[in-house]
């Protein structure tokens, strides 16, 4: 009797020890990209309960030159007061961004090196650990109509990654059919998740689970939002059979992915041009199956597109799913069979 | 006496060859391998060749602290700081500061074009020990050789 309760009390501490060390982790990741009074003031925000609260919930940190910095969590905006620090909802006592803070943040963003993060300046984000994204803009530099380079970097917008790990259980066994994995579309309008159900599908693939066993996955990362890389290092749980190729194209990635890691499953995120099309039909001729995302809202929107439409009537995509986000009941799931029937909705 | 002095010009020259060497592999690592200032820094002490190695060690220790917003100004303190343990005349001393221009560059367009014009200045310091060592080697020689005839009389 003892020995159980000994073990349940082990169980009760180790979850809660892992969600505040998960929690500080994050914490730490963030405030240390800021400059030293800065740091400080958020660190004594964060040792109050309160703070903690919005500080799970945060979503972005804004880092404007001359404006107030921003704080969004929970749907709301916050802003950080310097003297007695704290979050406030005025913006009268708001500490108001320098340059000199952009330039640090730039710095230790950089390693100072900008020279080595040219690429995804251009691209408009740098990457953090622990898969946080801050999203820059300034100056941009253009030759025929190509954006070459950023300078004069003054605005920043920090996101803050929250990996929803167990958000694709309950639409994973429909992932599966009698010969292993499924090829799956996943489909919605922008910023309704995809990329977050797309990661955890391909989490659950990999490691396998209800009594399946894993499979080999290839992620071509283009944009580094799957798995969101830092120096080469997913920051984001795929799990323990995924390869990941970071920023690659994705014609060029899946390409390279089946003659390289011989995969069972190919993951891309927004497939959108002619030429991600065209791999993802070699991906198919070669066996391998794929897990993709696209910008539509449901599969009668996806059928005016004429590739998608021609893969459609073809059957070639066994699984549609659809996510719909409503403000009264949230976000649910629609599984489809490759011919529009559906299979199972929670919504 | 002579004999020190023979090392010492030696050792000097030889100073200026990896000087060169060095910036050459700054170049390569920040535009081909777009490798991270601290980790340059902490590439180039591996090699073990003082002073260097204790110039890059500091250079990564300062990088790694995110004080100072400027790897220029960095190496320019660190050169200062270095001076007596190089034996750099006052001409190279102002080149080797210089060098912190190119690790300061944030376009690695920009790069090659800075490495270039220090590879040239020191180019030029090597010619010109090159033509000058001979006849230092040759004084030194004869600095030895007074110094051993001048014992034997002594002896004698």
């Amino acid at each position: 009797m003892g020995q159980v309760i000994y073990l349940v009390v082990r169980k009760i501490l180790a979850a809660n020890y892992m969600g505040l060390y998960k929690e500080d982790i994050m914490l730490d990741e963030i405030v240390t990209i800021f400059p030293p009074h800065i740091r400080q003031a958020l660190t004594a925000c964060m040792e109050k309960q309160r703070e903690r609260e919005q500080w799970r919930n945060m979503e972005e940190i804004r880092v404007r030159i001359n404006r107030p910095m921003q704080f969004y969590s929970g749907g709301e905006e916050y802003f950080l007061r310097l003297q007695e620090p704290e979050l406030v909802r005025g913006m009268r006592a708001a500490y108001i961004v320098r340059e000199s803070d952009i330039q640090a943040i730039l710095t230790f963003l950089s390693r100072y090196s900008i020279y080595a993060y040219e690429e995804e300046l251009r691209q408009g984000f740098l990457t953090l650990e622990g898969g946080h994204r801050v999203g820059v803009a300034g100056r941009a530099v253009s030759e025929h109509s190509r954006v070459v380079a950023l300078q004069d970097i003054q605005f920043l917008n920090v996101r803050i990654a929250h990996q929803c790990r167990g958000c694709a259980e309950r639409i994973y066994p429909y992932l599966y059919g009698e010969g292993g994995a499924l090829n799956t579309l996943i489909m919605s309008p922008p910023g309704m998740g995809k990329t977050t159900l797309l990661r955890d599908c391909i989490r659950l693939l990999s490691d396998g689970a209800g009594g399946r066993s894993g499979c080999r996955v290839g992620v071509v990362d283009e944009r580094s939002e799957i798995a969101a890389c830092h120096r080469g290092i997913p920051q984001n749980d795929l799990g323990i059979r995924t390869d990941v190729l970071d920023g690659c194209s994705k014609a060029v990635g899946m390409r390279m992915l089946l003659r390289s890691m011989s995969p069972e499953v190919i993951a891309v995120d927004e497939l959108g041009g002619e030429e991600d099309f065209a791999a993802v039909e070699q991906v198919l001729y070669s066996g391998s199956r794929i897990l993709g995302t696209i910008h539509a809202e449901g599969v009668e929107q996806a059928r005016k597109k004429p590739r998608l439409k021609r893969w459609l009537e073809c059957g070639i995509f066994d699984r549609c799913i659809v996510i719909r986000c409503d403000a009264r009941r949230g976000r649910g799931y629609a599984v489809m069979d490759g011919t529009g029937r559906q299979l199972w909705s929670d919504y | 006496m002579g004999w020190d002095y023979c090392n010492r010009l030696r050792g000097h020259y030889q100073q200026l060859l990896l000087w060169k060497e060095y910036i050459w592999c700054i170049e390569y690592e920040m535009v081909q391998r777009r490798r991270p200032l601290p980790e340059i820094a902490a590439l180039l002490k591996e090699r073990q060749e003082p002073p260097f190695e204790a110039f890059f060690a500091d250079m990564e220790a300062e990088l790694q602290k995110y004080e100072n917003s400027s790897p220029r100004i960095i190496w320019q303190e660190l050169a200062e700081k270095y001076r007596k343990d190089f034996h750099w005349s006052g001409e190279e001393a102002r080149i080797f500061a210089d060098c912190g221009s190119l690790v300061g560059q944030t376009g690695r367009d920009m790069v090659p074009e800075a490495a270039k014009q220090l590879m040239e200045q020191i180019d030029f310091c090597i010619g010109k020990e090159q033509r000058e060592l001979a006849g230092k080697l040759k004084v030194s020689a004869y600095l030895c050789a007074a110094g051993g005839v001048f014992l034997v009389l002594v002896l004698i």
